[in-house]
């Protein structure tokens, strides 16, 4: 059989495009079609456009670089404020909890607005089941991916402490970052002397350089991160690694072999009947017909995020027998403890995070209870107090209706306030479970394309290490009381309001028996031969990691098996 | 004193600030005046009474105390200076009209930071003090 093409792709965030990249170098005479809903340039232009769009916005949340696109109407996604109204504009949830994290669909992805994070999973977090008798293993370990996580690191361009991270919590690693660690900012050193020594339930609270996909130093052409502060949601330098690197050099491939097609929204796959899927339907919106096409592929690799992927296969009813499709939708719950350092510490200034407490990723703990992964915030009380409410707070007695303060005095409270603020960050592990799901609504998105249904609960264990993740952030404050006298530390209890971390996985899992799980160790579906998956949807577990870099590593790994496919 | 002067010596008062840019001042006139027009101008032309006066401040401050109408118009002032962005009689905000105003948004300098999106220096400035690097070091 004739195919239009070798391998298609769908899907142009970080797992498609660095799928495409790899398969042009590796598998040279194939033609290779990349396939994205959204209709964004990569240019300088466009990314200047993007911050003035964020600077004129009102409310200048993660989708407002991004809200003039007119992709927006075809490819809708929730905007992950968290809010439950807006969030329903395109997510049906029936909760009973909020799935509160969103994506971008546009050429490169969400990786436009993320913050560039890139901790490896732990080994344990491979074997949660046989270690802690909790949620699932993995189908492979940390040892067989670790070549996978150097190559990924090298690709996005990590800067990281090699000597910090050698061996923590038992990850080895076999190559140093391709750069060093992003520099701390003023304040997180003034926090991390202050945190010093101290041990919590037996742990001491060991300080780290967070790996972050941002350059450090000159890296791949891109220059190094010039501190502007919004890597959430948009990086104005391109210092931060976003998929539209990999993109261009896939197309830019001396082999001339993938062809990157957008504004074209894939609607479904058609399995033949021996099983393979080889056609792709897709409506091209920015035609005047935006009539379906088909288009055939050899191979074709579902690129799509835990949302779309799992939606996309449900609307073209692809075989289902294991039942896991959809399920174990999992997100990292993340929260703060907030408090006033004694000193200034001139937060917003440099990335919005440099710093990073690990130790409490794994542990005994975890049988019981959900680890998690905490930063140290270089942006204020950003969440709960933002600048500009304290600016009205000092300025204005709302309930009198009068001017309490304005002109230098005014100032000088704001300064004394905003430059002492710090957040102590954590963002939780979430175990699969089969209920917590994306399936297919009733109602249609403005494309007239079917909206994803999305039932979560937060279980006891999530809960658990939302309260855990509190009482360590807690503590920390109160050394910090103690010691070198911070004050208004809140809050008190845990609240158990999370937010979103936008780390959308699971739905899709990996695994060895095709009775309880959707692809293979490679990304492989058990029951569709010639259709592969890349992304976080095809995690088993959540792990504390913010996942882009595990799924880059998996991705590396697939495109490794397309390609002897291929050959 | 044209209209322009008074509403930036007015704002010069409110914000603390005796150097702030023309243009943008008057694209802040423009909006507030949108906005608040009978109550803007009633604040100027009660400004100009008392502009030349020592305590210029403490005059200013009794007034708005006394007029509810001129403390919400001076709040919305002070905000739109510090932030680029104020809240209209419904509720609504009004964003700003250009990157300019963004940029020069008060609440940034006073806690010696910079706009977000509008870097202040080189990799890594964000290891020192921001003094530090205003004075070269």
């Amino acid at each position: 059989m004739d195919f239009d093409y070798d391998v298609i792709i769908i899907g142009s965030g970080v797992g498609g495009a660095l799928c495409a990249w790899k398969l042009s170098r590796e598998s040279k005479s194939s033609r290779i079609l990349l396939l994205e809903a959204g209709e964004n340039l990569l240019d300088k232009k466009t990314r200047a456009e993007f911050v003035t769009n964020y600077e004129l916005a009102t409310i200048r949340n993660v989708p407002s670089p991004y809200a003039r696109l007119e992709s927006n109407t075809f490819a809708p996604s929730s905007d992950g404020t968290g809010d439950p109204i807006a969030m329903n504009r395109y997510y049906v949830e029936t909760g009973p909890d909020l799935f509160k994290s969103g994506y971008q669909r546009m050429v490169g992805g969400s990786t436009w607005a993320w913050r560039g994070n890139t901790p490896r999973f732990v080994p344990n977090d491979f074997k949660l089941k046989s270690t802690y008798q909790v949620g699932d293993d993995w189908p492979l370990d940390y040892d067989a991916l670790e070549p996978y996580y150097s190559e990924a690191e090298k690709e996005l361009g990590v800067a990281g402490n090699h000597d910090e991270w050698n061996g923590l919590l038992g990850g080895k690693r076999s190559k140093p970052f391709p750069m060093p660690a992003i520099v701390a900012s003023y304040g997180d050193t003034l926090m991390r002397q202050a945190i010093g020594d101290l041990t919590i339930d037996g742990t001491k609270v060991e300080v780290v350089a967070t790996p972050q996909a941002r350059n450090s130093e000159r890296y791949h052409g891109r220059s190094a991160c010039q501190g502007n502060s919004t890597c959430i949601p948009i990086c104005p330098s391109g210092a931060k690694y976003d998929a539209g690197v990999h993109i261009k050099k896939a197309l830019d491939s001396p082999h001339k072999n993938v062809e990157l097609r957008t504004g074209s929204v894939v609607t479904r796959l058609k399995a033949d009947p021996s099983g393979e899927v080889h056609t792709v339907f897709f409506r091209d919106w920015t035609t005047a017909d935006r009539s379906e096409r088909g288009v055939t592929g050899k191979i074709v690799v579902l690129a799509a995020n835990a949302v779309e992927t799992p939606k996309l296969w449900l609307l073209s009813a692809l075989k289902n027998k294991s039942d896991q499709v959809g399920r174990n939708l999992m997100d990292h719950l993340a929260e703060e403890v907030t408090g006033l350092f004694p000193e200034p510490l001139f937060p917003f200034r440099g990335p919005q995070s440099t710093i990073s407490v690990e130790r409490f990723r794994d542990g005994d703990f975890r049988k019981v209870c959900g680890a998690f992964r905490m930063t140290i915030g270089n942006d204020g009380w950003g969440r709960t107090e933002p600048p500009a409410k304290t600016l009205d707070d000092k300025m204005w007695d709302a309930k009198n209706g009068r001017v309490i303060n304005f002109g230098k005095e005014l100032q000088q409270e704001i300064a004394d306030r905003v430059t002492r603020m710090a957040r102590i960050g954590y963002s939780t592990e979430q175990l699969p479970s089969r209920d917590n799901r994306v399936t297919l609504s009733d109602e249609k998105d403005g494309f007239d394309v079917i909206r994803p249904k999305v039932a979560f609960k937060v279980d006891d264990y999530s809960k658990r290490a939302l309260a855990y993740g509190h009482s360590v952030a807690r503590r920390i404050w109160e050394h910090l009381e103690r010691t070198v006298g911070a004050t208004e530390v809140e809050p008190k209890q845990p609240t158990f309001k999370y937010n979103g971390a936008g780390h959308l996985m699971g739905t899709m899992r990996m695994g060895t028996d095709a009775g309880n799980s959707v692809v293979d160790s490679h990304g492989r579906s058990h029951e569709h031969p010639t259709l592969f998956l890349v992304g976080s949807s095809v995690f088993v577990t959540g792990s504390t990691a913010n996942p882009t870099l595990t799924l880059a590593a998996l991705t590396l790994r697939t495109a490794d098996a397309i390609a002897k496919e291929l050959a | 004193m044209s209209a322009a002067a008074q509403f930036r010596a007015l704002s010069g008062v409110l914000t603390g600030e005796a150097e702030l840019d023309a243009t943008v001042s008057e694209g802040y006139r423009a909006r507030i005046g949108r906005a608040y027009a009978d109550d803007l101008a009633a604040l100027l032309t009660a400004f100009e009474g008392i502009a030349n006066h020592p305590d210029v401040a403490g005059e200013l401050k009794a007034m708005l105390d006394q007029r509810p109408a001129f403390a919400k118009v001076a709040k919305e002032l002070i905000t739109v200076w510090y932030t680029s962005q104020f809240t209209k009689p419904d509720g609504s905000t009004d964003g700003p009209e250009n990157v300019d105003q963004y940029r020069s948004a008060l609440l940034w300098t006073v806690i010696k930071a910079h706009p977000p999106a509008v870097s202040s220096g080189p990799y890594g400035y964000w290891a020192h003090h921001p003094d530090q690097i205003a004075s070269g070091h």
